[in-house]
């Protein structure tokens, strides 16, 4: 049997980062996600719509996008998607087509039954908020 | 201001299939390429037995409740004042291929802060087994009360 987690339990530390995941918004990767999510609100696939009906600078990211690469950086780290157990953020800042979004965790406890508690959050190149207030949890053979 | 006697109100149950190339397909348009995700002859390999749904995958199979409050012509939500302020998803087994799931789900809570409206949508999503497989609870946020 392929194992898909290469962590344990026992070596991860509280205060530890996970690896960060970086990526630079293009207006077709909104595109894609309301295809495959099923979200086709204009906000994030119409420049003309954003733009001059709702007075946004330009498309936006789906805030679900956005938590998807989230989830994603987590699961990059544990390796096995199945020990993901929990999964929360707060959408705070848009996203608009160039922009840079970093995706970072880092190991706030260690609970009992190899759980572990992870504060995650996604921030822009300047440091402004993206997704703000984010917990996950994960199991940890 | 968003009357609270909608507290309580029930959406579904909802039906959903999900389909092997739905998964890919969000996993992919979610930047993640994972063998775990896509490859049937890898996944063979692992405790799985087959591919997997991403975790986030539960935008789509459990939050359609949540769409329905969003269109609810009862409650009548003002859609261009809203924003979707936050997320929660808690799963309990994974989902596969041809798995049927249900989600049931209500408005758990509606309040304000300031000049805020808060609606939050809570949903549970069982498999064709009856296991719970994810509980969802999206909170939306009216500007202007």
């Amino acid at each position: 049997m392929a194992e898909l987690c290469g962590l344990k339990y026992e070596d991860v530390q509280v205060g530890q980062e996970i690896p960060s995941f970086t990526h630079q918004f293009d207006r077709m990767d909104a595109v894609i996600y309301a295809g495959a999510s099923g979200d086709f609100n204009p906000i994030h696939t119409n420049p003309y719509f954003a733009k001059d009906v709702a007075m946004l600078p330009d498309v936006i990211a789906h805030g679900l996008f956005n938590m998807a690469l989230l989830g994603k950086t987590v699961v990059d780290w544990i390796g096995d998607p199945g020990y993901l157990k929990k999964l929360s953020c707060q959408f705070r800042g848009m996203v608009i087509p160039g922009d840079t979004v970093i995706f970072k965790g880092k190991v706030r406890e260690k609970l009992e039954g190899n759980l572990v508690v992870l504060d995650v959050w996604a921030e822009k190149a300047d440091g402004s908020d993206v997704l703000k207030g984010g917990e996950a949890t994960v199991y940890l053979p | 201001m968003v009357d609270h006697k909608w507290i309580g109100k029930t959406y579904g149950p909802l039906k959903y299939e999900i389909g092997r190339e739905k998964m890919r397909e969000y996993a992919a348009a979610a930047k993640d390429n994972r063998p775990i995700y896509h490859d049937e002859e890898f996944a063979k390999t692992t405790k799985y037995g087959d591919i997997i749904g991403m975790p986030n995958f539960a935008a789509v199979y459990a939050l359609r409740g949540a769409g329905m409050v969003l269109l609810d012509q009862e409650i009548k939500l003002n859609l261009a004042m809203l924003v979707h302020g936050a997320q929660e998803f808690e799963w309990f087994t994974v989902v596969k291929p041809n798995d049927v799931i249900t989600e049931t789900g209500k408005i758990a809570d509606i309040y304000e802060k300031g000049n805020l409206d808060f609606v939050v949508y809570e949903g549970e999503a069982r498999n064709q087994k009856d296991e719970l497989v994810c509980r969802s609870r999206a909170t939306f946020i009216i500007r202007g009360g």
